[in-house]
């Protein structure tokens, strides 16, 4: 019988210290706290009770011509109608092969806490037409959906809830009506068409800057006052693009998959592949979501959940997985690592791979982020349970413990003094029809094109500060009718984002491309590693002050930016700005405003 | 005048005495439905049902628990005010005056207004008596929304206050009242919807999101696609893309698209500052500033521009580009001293980008007439007169100066009309905002 001391003398290319939890759910480790007027709430949930949740894709209803489910409305033909984009789409978009989907937001029940507690929770989540337009019941988090690069898609979206809604899909390149602004919203019992063209932003020459394809996306409600209400219940959702550079890594085995089928499948089925949406709850000892509308602090729960489920198992074979890591909280932030303290292989931030891997003890994760890793589960044996761990603690909705630069190392020293598990992974013998993807940190990926200085336009500053109870940008509060910044059309602009206020920690998000960060002005030091190419949300630090440039791309219109702590958003952490044919260096009442 | 609600303030005298023992305070009532019951529905009415319930005392002398009598069923505006507050209360109560007329012909006593002191110890039922019949000046419409001010035991209040989520981690900020002075906390227990607003910012904006969580919802704003969308009910598309795509074209707010150059500021002024040095207003080139004249004799026209001049240096005092001078003539009484005292008041500390500045009464005339473009003063007549010293009436509209010294606004935040003061010192913000947030192009990066 193998022991774990057999198996840690025989356990060739493991590293020494590997922790070997077979045949046992034993964690020791530290509970989260939670804040005293949820006195009552939930404290220990049984750990590993509960099975990964791994969402099956939708199917589009149709192609080329409108389904069935769309009852004979054409369209644009709904109450907030399509993106003006959709009729005036040129030839290269390739229009004809336009997907359909239908989806709906509405209430439902989840099983979010394992079985043995016996409780099943209240949700606002998402659920996806049947044939015959019928909708399914709500999930969350949502239906995933598989966009590939190039291919069209409309999202018929029919609000069931009784608030108003508005879908922003997270890390994508949409037009502003489809966008998920603030205040494009779907009213209850109405719907709007959200088209994605799922097409790339071109570079000067004309050719698509393929540097820009985004493969690790997330939808999540939007709407002003609301959101951060909303993602509480459960409106968040995600969505993988993928590409023709991506099905070719698969297709050469660089990348996880089952070359011959991953990569030819349209809709992207991928065994090896998945995201895991990081989120914490308060939960009433009814089994509800228990969430407090007038903190507008943040919301911190004690109870992790992953996919939508408290403590999950995984069962992994024995290989390389590619994990998508989403920091789905409003307030949380984490710093991920593997029990063992064994290294990972972390291929891209937010929605966009690197240009090569780099190899990691730990990674950050804040709220909105992502995280694209490479897991080798082939250095365990069949049998080995190892946990994924968040090691950073936080005990205020201000911020975690330590500075951004401490969280975002890549290295592990000595014992964590916090530790807490989040998911367990039972790791079984691989099927050795399917080879173990050949990528490591020299593997090329996604290759990166730097924003010049030489190119900036503009250059902004935004202040992101508490004043008198609220969150405000420059001392001002969102105003749909405002866009603070009009950028020109294809032009490059270098912001400034200060965080002066105090201790919070406030994740920066901006809409509709990617940006790239300078300098930290703060500590005069340049990008991490992982900072160095592209993102879609930066994070700063307590005091801090970062440059970033960002190119305004393929779509006029209004565009939202803003703190992703969602409670700091909601109360008015939230700015505009509207791409337009010319640029114009101070705020201008807001042009295109698509009800 | 008295009038008869007024006379219910005897037994409020008697019942603050018993609310200030502390054994007497009402423990909240924590009973909590069942939410697995309710459906899926509204997980937020778990936090209303689970609200403190404090005895509390209305201007009247009634006592009224916060959330049986008062939240419960209803849509609620609240905010914490306190009657000696210089700053945030006075623009706070004008929004709310003027959501109560706004709302007194759409939502009615749907809604109800509640002012809760923060700063009860001194608010006693005689004390916000009088304040709330200064303030509430009931139109004589039925359906004027209610507004009540109350008092209660204070720890009762700041935990209400902490539930409502007007709170601060830094304890010598939380107890610091001014510091929730500017929030309205609108909620509607009968959707479970909460959300807070700042009855600082665009006066249109208050009233449209109030009405979004009160429940009167965004129909008016979308009355016109509904009419389209019930014009076109055949099913066929729209013909028009941008019509399908349901672009509106929003109404032109008071606000210019570019702040116009309204003059160039020639000769700088030069005075005596409060601390008692010279100063001269030639170095403020390069900053943002902001001139006001202030009429020590005219206590409601000096309490709105410094209130606004307050608001601007706590908003813009940290950036090291914002500047605020305040101007009046030398007299015997209006001395350095006496303007050390004056700034004290108005809460501007030594230390703040703030000059209070007195020069001959030629020079200042001279400098805000022919450099800042305002108004020569008016000679008063003695029977306009509100005070024997009141010979004049001054232009105290506030000057906004660019960098580059070019006058880009005046602003009259002092007007008869409180809304449009409101919109002014609104104004006044966002423009120096606007100009403080397009620097020069300059290389902040290698
Ligand atoms: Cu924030």
């Amino acid at each position: 019988m193998q022991t774990r001391r057999n198996l840690l003398k025989s356990g060739a290319g493991v590293a020494a210290g590997s922790v070997f939890h077979i045949g046992s759910t034993a964690h020791a480790d530290s509970p989260l706290k939670v804040d005293s007027q949820f006195e009552g709430s939930i404290q220990n949930v049984p750990r590993w009770e509960n099975v990964l949740p791994v969402p099956s894709p939708p199917r589009p209803l149709s192609v080329q011509q409108i389904p069935p489910a769309y009852g004979g409305k054409a369209v644009g033909n709904v109450f907030h109608g399509v993106a003006p984009e959709y009729l005036t789409a040129p030839a290269d978009w390739n229009m004809q092969n336009t997907q359909f989907y239908a989806m709906a937001a509405k209430a439902g029940e989840a099983r979010i806490l394992p079985p043995s507690m016996g409780l099943t929770t209240p949700i606002w989540g998402y659920a996806i037409a049947r044939p015959d337009g019928t909708f399914g019941p709500a999930i969350s988090p949502g239906p995933q959906f598989r966009f590939k690069g190039g291919t069209p898609v409309v999202v018929r979206t029919t609000n069931q809830l009784p608030e108003e809604i508005s879908t922003h899909l997270h890390g994508g390149h949409w037009p502003s009506h489809s966008d998920g602004h603030a205040s494009f919203l779907v009213l209850p019992g109405e719907s709007r068409d959200y088209f994605y063209p799922n097409v790339l932003p071109r570079r000067k020459d004309g050719s698509f800057d393929f540097t820009e394809s985004p493969s690790s996306m997330w939808y999540h409600d939007h709407a002003a006052d609301l959101t951060a209400s909303h993602v509480a219940r459960g409106m968040a959702g995600t969505t993988v693009g993928f590409d023709s550079l991506e099905l070719d890594l698969i297709k050469r085995n660089v990348l996880p998959g089952i070359p011959g089928q991953s990569d030819e499948n349209t809709i992207y089925n991928n065994p090896y592949d998945l995201f895991l949406a990081l989120g914490d709850k308060v939960f009433h000892p009814s089994g509800a979501i228990w969430y407090d509308t007038n903190n507008n602090n943040g919301y911190l729960g004690n109870v992790e959940t992953i996919n939508g489920a408290a403590y999950p198992r995984f069962t992994v074979e024995a290989r390389k997985y590619r994990f998508r890591f989403l920091g789905a909280s409003t307030a949380r932030h984490r710093r991920i690592r593997l029990s063992d303290n064994s290294q990972m292989l972390r291929i891209g931030n937010d929605a966009w791979l690197f240009p090569k891997g780099q190899t990691v003890q730990a990674f950050g994760i804040s709220p909105g982020k992502r995280v694209d890793v490479i897991i080798d589960f082939s250095r365990y044996k069949p049998g080995t349970q190892v946990f994924l761990e968040n090691i950073l603690e936080q005990t205020n909705e201000r911020g975690p413990e330590g500075s951004l630069e401490q969280i975002e190392r890549p290295d592990v020293a000595g014992t964590p003094a916090f530790i807490h598990q989040l998911l367990r992974f039972d790791v079984v013998a691989a099927n050795p029809a399917i080879p173990n993807a050949s990528i490591n940190a020299q593997s090329e990926l996604r290759p990166h094109e730097p924003l010049a200085a030489s190119e900036v336009e503009i250059r902004r500053s935004f202040r992101f500060e508490r004043k008198n109870g609220h969150w405000a940008i420059n001392g001002m509060f969102y105003d749909e009718r405002i866009a603070n910044a009009v950028p020109r059309l294809g032009s490059v602009e270098e912001w400034t984002l200060e965080n002066s206020s105090g201790g919070w920690w406030h994740p920066i998000h901006i809409h509709l491309e990617s940006h790239q960060q300078v300098v930290n002005l703060t500590t005069g030091a340049r990008p991490l590693y992982q900072n160095s190419f592209k993102q879609d949300v930066t994070m700063l630090g307590p005091n801090s002050a970062i440059v970033i440039r960002m190119r305004f791309r393929t779509f006029l219109g209004p565009f939202m930016f803003h703190c992703h702590n969602n409670e700091h958003e909601d109360v008015e952490m939230m700015f505009q700005f509207e791409v337009a044919e010319s640029g114009s260096r101070r705020a201008l009442p807001v042009s295109r405003f698509f009800a | 005048m008295v009038n008869a609600r007024w006379l219910r303030l005897g037994p409020a005298l008697l019942t603050l005495c018993l609310l200030r023992q502390p054994g007497v305070t009402m423990a909240a009532d924590r009973a909590r439905i069942g939410v697995q019951e309710t459906g899926a529905l509204l997980m937020r009415r778990e936090f209303a049902e689970s609200m403190p319930d404090p005895v509390l005392i209305n201007q009247h002398g009634e006592r009224l628990r916060f959330f049986t009598d008062l939240v419960k069923g209803h849509a609620v505006v609240i905010n914490f005010f306190y009657t000696d507050c210089q700053n945030s209360c006075p623009l706070t109560n004008v929004t709310i005056r003027n959501l109560r007329s706004d709302f007194t012909t759409t939502v009615g006593r749907s809604v109800r207004f509640l002012s809760i002191t923060a700063k009860a110890q001194t608010d006693t039922p005689e004390v916000i008596a009088p304040y709330a019949r200064q303030h509430a000046l009931d139109s004589a419409h039925p359906d004027v929304p209610d507004w009540q001010f109350l008092t209660g035991n204070p720890d009762e209040i700041r935990a209400l206050r902490w539930h409502l989520g007007m709170r601060e981690m830094d304890p010598v900020i939380d107890n610091d009242p001014s510091q929730h002075a500017a929030t309205l906390v609108v909620g509607n227990h009968a959707t479970g919807r909460w959300a807070k607003i700042n009855p600082l910012i665009r006066p249109s904006l208050v009233r449209e999101k109030t009405q979004r969580i009160i429940g009167w919802t965004s129909a008016q704003r979308y009355a016109d696609i509904r009419a389209e969308v019930a014009a076109s009910a055949s099913g066929a598309p729209l013909p028009n893309p941008v019509r399908t795509a349901r672009e509106v074209s929003l109404p032109a707010e008071p606000r210019d698209p570019t702040l116009p150059v309204l003059g160039i500021l020639q000769a700088p002024l030069a005075g005596v500052e409060r601390s008692g040095s010279q100063v001269s207003t030639s170095p403020l080139r390069g900053k943002v500033t902001v001139y006001g004249r202030i009429y020590t004799l005219c206590p409601h026209g000096s309490q709105a521009v410094l209130a606004t001049m307050k608001r601007l240096n706590d908003t813009f005092a940290e950036t090291g580009e914002f500047h605020l001078v305040a101007l009046s003539p030398a007299s015997p009484r209006e001395t350095p001293e006496f303007f050390q005292t004056f700034a004290n008041i108005a809460g501007a500390d030594r230390e703040d980008p703030w000059w209070f500045v007195t020069a001959g009464r030629q020079q200042i005339n001279h400098f805000t007439q022919i450099g800042l473009g305002l108004e020569p003063p008016r000679p008063l007549p003695a029977e306009e007169r509100l005070h024997p010293l009141e010979e004049e009436e001054h232009d105290l509209r506030l000057v906004l100066v660019d960098q580059q010294g070019r006058i880009r606004g005046r602003y009259e935040v002092f007007h008869p009309d409180p809304f449009l003061s409101q919109e002014a010192a609104w104004q006044i913000g966002a423009d120096t905002a606007e100009l403080l947030s397009t620097p020069p192009l300059t290389t902040t990066s290698p």
